[in-house]
């Protein structure tokens, strides 16, 4: 398979090879040098995790504790809830906000008038292009129990106005279902490009075999977007112990800490505002490893199971 | 498309029609579901904001004003925000398609000696980091606290974008093109500038349109890294306005009594306008571009 | 008796000194009365500026930004006038104060720290970057070449012994109040009118109260036909903590919030009670549920926004509001028809105490200075002329009248014979909508400085709404029977680590109690688990580090 000049797989020796594609390496090496200074020099400094950092010594200059840290995490009497809070929220996350992308792909793609069809995807994923801070400052706004414009019906068709925002047993569903309203429409877009590469001779002949378009797109697209679904739903597994720090801390009041105290908020204040250094770092070092194994674990189950995995 | 083909031999079924009204009704929810907060924000900025509170805003503006927005205009800090916005958005566009174009491409070269390893180096990154105090030092040891360059620098390259990039063109760029450029003597850079790029002209519209929206949002960045305010971005004034509480300054100082009530009720007024102004630009952006990148998301996220 | 003794002997000590002082008056100090309650006497304190000879020193300072203060401090009134009379220039880097905690640890983590700071330092902060030699130990240059921050120390021990560690060391210095009026915390100002319209009585007592809240929920208070348009209680929870002090002290309880947002610690007759845990406490609660579930106490108190709740009470909608009465003020109106709520009692408790803030402190954090900082001696130099009178004035007043252009504050002596003056402030009306967001615009506001009657006669007789609230606030005796519930301390640092937990026990405190008000969680039921779970995280171990530190302090 020897072809001169051009590309080639096999046959040449690998420096060979190399050699001949050098401007790839120069192509490659901003990012390179990207990841490093940006990525893996912080790496180092993970290590404060294993010691009591103190500012004027420096990193290397700080005593080294070990595990103190570490222990410290699972003595900690609020450490469960705050696990279980990341948990709940991301499961909450996933049994929702999943299938919904999903579904929403699959009924557009049943539209056929395609100028309307059009404009329900534009307009289903503007939101995407809303900042964190707009999006909180909008549930804030519409789930207000004075002017918000939700108990505002509410109490249209008589019902009493729910404080949303003060009751913290909303907090989870506010979450997930203002997220499930900003990304749906962009999650969208993944599955229906899969929907539009499905073969209409498919659909044709089960259409001259009788089959009714409900049947149809259950045996049909349903099974032809699988592999992205599964792909997408390891992934998310995968995060499920790392919920976004940004609009978390964003939605934080001390009326609703109990629910919406997650892990990376945790870090976060432990980290910077009460200047747990060396702490916040281990608790972020536990949970990297933690998604690390979640990810490795679902992704072996599901290569296992004859389905696809990412590696 | 579909629905074209299926025009002419068509066996119309109860369930064919009902799916039909479903489809379109449940079209017409998902565009006032996601439309109507927008459009009660645009009409809010637009309205006095008394009756913003009465809650009498319902659809339409209601005594329209547009105190909000003469403020908004006064409140010079916006501007500065608005400015390092754009700034940043700009050049960091610009960076990250000079920094991932070129890496994608040659990870999507299957020739490329390396290429799992290197492809390994860059995945590693999405799941581990140092932390935020590791990297603080780090940026200050290379002198990019209280930088601006470090707000465009910051987000160069992400995996995510590189792997998108990579199988749009592994999948769209055909070998037998890139082999033809070889034998007419093409040196490996001529074939990416004048050949490969021109090509991906989708792919390039949705990377831009990535990083430039994940510019325009961010926040988290540049409050940890830049101190002085005349670089702040704009989503940090628009937390201070519409997140955070200005009660805790007034408990401590009866003296200030009349200014923060003013700065209160100037917030208040100022809040929708501010939704608006900010996100509007984007908002009316992205259908223009969305032939572009939706073109270029079908490809490069199959595989994704 | 050996503490009374030790109390005498204390008394006696200072009389000592302070006759010592008034003898030897060295030049320009003189005794403080009221901190230059005479204009006319001259004014208090050494000044030793200015503090280079030629070029000007410059030093570094990062600053917490609010948002009336300008984008930049390079070129206003103040660091012009610091050039003029010290010859110092100050490098200023504002950072927004909403992100100038995480912008604080950053940069003393990474090295990078300014060489001082003049606000936003905590006693946290102290603790963990003063040891480390980051802060600089205050008090060896405090002994050498700051007279008036001596005199000060020497005029209000208790103060001094706040701002010392266990070893001696100050790491920080605060501003001084000695204004009698805020000496002590707010209780709730509520509609005296509409009391007396509905032909009811002041309150005396938490029940009477309770019987005017349901006579105003019910009926119709403000006459204007409707009876359902008065809100009985409003206030921000997260924020207003006054109503809360009032209840608790009605109960026997005295506590004042803390960095952790919880109202907790109180030493009663030598010993120290978590306040949390008390009888007392679950009887606060208990009335505030009540309060709650009839309808009293507005849901809007938990999830308002500080604007939304600040409409309603400008609109005089609000029966009885928490927190300085800003709304009530701001109304032109009908604000006089408001008073501040008496000393209310219980049927569980008569006893009369109230919570008295750090007495003569206003702000603590005021002064911090880093390791880098290459000036020590000249910046001690600088905030001990701080607090001085005309310091102070600088730092707080603004600008006299005259100065530089048409605006500031001005003395009018009204009669030549007695002294007797008064003040008025010139300002900005147009562009500004009162004196202080004229002062912010062009100076810091903050740092370490004397508040005396002299500068807060200034200052208020320019806002004759703050007199009102001098007037109501020191008008329910409060002064008779306040007390300090639990001093300022500091700890040792065994005893700041078996603190750490204390973090946790505060949220689950905080969440506990609005879980009990509203209902959520319901009293009878989980006081126990409560109080149960609080012991569990180590309450105990809390207790006897509280309980040292303050037997320390108490010691001194």
């Amino acid at each position: 398979m020897k072809r001169t000049g051009a590309i080639q797989l096999h046959g040449t020796p690998v420096w060979r090879r190399m050699l001949k594609n050098y401007e790839l390496y120069i192509f490659l090496l901003p990012a390179v040098i990207y990841f490093f200074v940006f990525c893996y020099m912080p790496m180092y400094g993970v290590q404060i995790a294993f010691r009591n950092f103190m500012p004027n010594k420096g990193i290397l200059g700080s005593p080294w504790v070990g595990m103190k840290h570490f222990q410290r995490i699972f003595r900690l009497p609020s450490f469960g809830a705050i696990v279980w809070n990341t948990l709940a929220i991301s499961l909450y996350s996933l049994i929702v906000s999943f299938p919904v992308p999903i579904l929403l792909a699959l009924v557009i793609n049943e539209i056929r008038r395609s100028g309307y069809r059009r404009v329900v995807q534009t307009v289903s994923y503007a939101p995407h292009f809303i900042s964190t801070v707009v999006l909180v400052s909008l549930i804030e706004m519409f789930c207000n129990t004075d002017y918000g414009v939700i108990n505002r019906t509410i109490e249209l068709f008589g019902g009493e106005a729910i404080p949303f925002l003060s009751n913290q047993s909303y907090f989870r569903s506010l979450y997930v279902l203002s997220g499930v309203w900003q990304s749906s429409g962009w999650s969208a877009i993944v599955y229906l490009s899969a929907l539009s590469s499905i073969d209409p001779q498919l659909h044709e002949s089960a259409m001259i075999d009788g089959a009714s378009r409900l049947k149809r797109i259950i045996h049909i697209n349903l099974p032809c977007i699988m592999p992205t679904v599964s792909l997408l739903f390891i992934l998310q597994v995968g995060s499920l112990m790392s919920v976004g720090f940004e609009k978390v801390y964003l939605m934080q009041k001390s009326i609703n800490l109990d629910v919406s105290e997650v892990i990376t908020t945790y870090v976060y204040k432990q980290g910077l505002l009460q200047a747990q250094y060396s702490f916040s770092s281990a608790v972020g070092l536990f949970n990297s490893l933690v998604n690390c194994l979640l990810l490795l674990i679902t992704n072996t189950v599901s290569r296992s199971m004859g389905g696809n995995s990412l590696f | 498309m579909l629905a074209r083909k299926t025009k002419k031999n068509r066996i119309y079924s109860k369930d064919d029609r009902l799916i039909d009204f479903l489809a379109y009704f449940i079209g017409a929810v998902v565009i006032f579901v996601t439309l109507y907060p927008l459009i009660f924000v645009v009409s809010a900025s637009f309205s006095d904001p008394v009756e913003v509170i009465s809650g009498h805003v319902v659809l339409w503006p209601v005594s329209f004003s547009l105190e909000g927005y003469e403020k908004i205009l006064n409140y010079t800090l916006i501007w500065t925000g608005y400015r390092n916005t754009i700034l940043y958005a700009l050049f960091g566009t610009l960076l990250n398609l000079c920094f991932t174009l070129p890496a994608a491409y040659a990870l999507s070269r299957r020739d490329l000696v390396g290429r799992n390893i290197i492809m390994a180096y860059f995945a590693v990154t999405m799941f581990f980091s140092g932390g935020l105090i590791p990297t603080y030092l780090v940026m200050k040891s290379i002198h990019l606290v209280n930088n601006p360059l470090i707000m465009v620098l910051l987000g160069a390259v992400s995996v995510w974008n590189t792997v998108i990039a990579r199988t749009f063109f592994q999948n769209n760029i055909p070998m037998e093109l890139q082999e033809a450029a070889y034998i007419d003597g093409a040196s490996t850079t001529r074939l990416f500038f004048r050949i490969v790029l021109p090509l991906s002209k989708p792919i390039i519209a949705v990377l831009a349109l990535f990083c430039a929206v994940g510019h325009w949002n961010s926040y988290f960045n540049g409050l940890i890294y830049l101190s002085d305010i005349k670089y702040y971005p704009l989503q940090i004034f628009l937390r201070n306005i519409l997140i955070l509480d200005q009660m805790e300054n007034m408990m401590g100082d009866p003296d200030s009594v009349e200014n923060l009530l003013r700065q209160m009720q100037l917030k208040e007024s100022m809040k929708f306008g501010i939704v608006v102004v900010s996100s509007v630009p984007v908002l009316i952006m992205y259908p223009f571009l969305q032939k572009y990148f939706v073109k270029g998301m079908m490809v490069g996220a199959i595989k994704g | 008796m050996a503490k009374k003794i030790l109390a005498l002997a204390l008394i006696l000590g200072l009389f000592c000194s302070m006759a010592a002082i008034a003898e030897e008056n060295p030049a320009g100090i003189s005794p403080i009365l009221g901190f230059g309650g005479e204009w006319a006497s001259g004014s208090w304190g050494v000044s030793q500026l200015p503090l280079s000879d030629g070029d000007p020193i410059h030093v570094s300072c990062m600053f917490p930004r609010q948002s009336g203060h300008p984008e930049s401090f390079d070129d206003i009134w103040w660091s012009k006038e610091l050039l003029k009379r010290a010859n110092v220039v100050i490098d200023w880097t504002l950072v927004e104060s909403s992100g100038f905690e995480e912008k604080k640890n950053l940069v003393l983590a990474a090295g990078d720290y300014p060489d001082i700071f003049m606000d936003g330092i905590k006693k946290t902060d102290e603790q963990t970057f003063g040891p480390l030699g980051i802060f600089v130990n205050l008090a060896p240059y405090i002994e050498e070449y700051a007279p008036n921050t001596r005199e000060l120390f020497e005029r209000f021990p208790d103060v001094k012994k706040s701002l010392s560690y266990p070893d001696g060391a100050i790491y920080n210095l605060c501003d001084f109040n000695i204004t009698p009026r805020d000496q002590f915390v707010s209780a709730p100002y509520y509609n005296e009118q509409w009391v007396l319209d509905m032909g009811l009585e002041i309150p005396e007592t938490l029940d009477d109260l309770y019987d005017i809240f349901v006579a105003v929920r019910d009926g119709d208070a403000d006459a204007d036909g409707e009876t359902d348009d008065e809100i009985p209680l409003l206030y921000s929870f997260e924020n207003a903590t006054d109503f809360k002090y009032s209840v608790l002290a009605a109960y026997g309880l005295i506590a004042l919030k803390d960095d952790y947002g919880i109202t907790a610690d109180y030493v009663k007759d030598g010993q120290y009670l978590f306040v949390p845990v008390q009888e007392g406490y679950k009887d606060y609660l208990t009335y505030m549920n009540k309060l709650y579930t009839e309808g009293i106490l507005s849901p809007d108190c938990f999830t308002a926004s500080g604007e939304q709740i600040n409409a309603k009470v400008q609109s005089l909608d609000v029966f009885m509001i928490a927190g300085t009465p800003y709304g009530v003020m701001a109304n032109d109106e009908d604000w006089m028809k408001y008073d501040m709520l008496p000393f209310l009692t219980s049927e569980k408790s008569g006893e009369k105490i109230w919570p008295g803030t750090l007495r003569h402190v206003r702000s603590w954090g005021n002064f911090v200075m880093t390791d880098k900082c290459q000036y020590p001696v000249e910046m001690v130099k600088l905030q001990d002329y701080f607090y001085s009178e005309v310091g102070s004035m600088m730092v707080r007043a603004g600008r006299e009248y005259g100065t530089y252009d048409d605006y500031g504050w001005e003395i009018i002596i009204t009669d030549e014979a007695t002294g007797e003056w008064t003040s008025k402030i010139h300002y900005d009306t147009e562009n500004f909508s009162g004196y202080y967001a004229w002062r912010q615009h062009n100076a810091p506001l903050q740092g370490t400085y004397v508040a005396g009657e002299f500068q807060n006669k200034v200052m208020i007789a320019s806002d004759y709404k703050n007199n009102w609230y001098s007037e109501t606030k020191m008008g329910t005796g409060r002064t008779d029977f306040m007390q300090i519930p639990y001093p300022e301390v500091t700890f040792t640092e065994e005893e700041q680590d078996t603190l750490m937990v204390y973090v946790d026990i505060a949220n689950y405190v905080k969440s506990m109690e609005a879980k009990f008000i509203t209902g959520d969680a319901d009293i009878e039921g989980e006081w126990d688990t409560y109080v149960s779970t609080i012991d569990g995280m180590g309450l105990e171990d809390i207790i006897a580090v509280k309980q040292a530190a303050y037997d320390r302090w108490n010691l001194n």
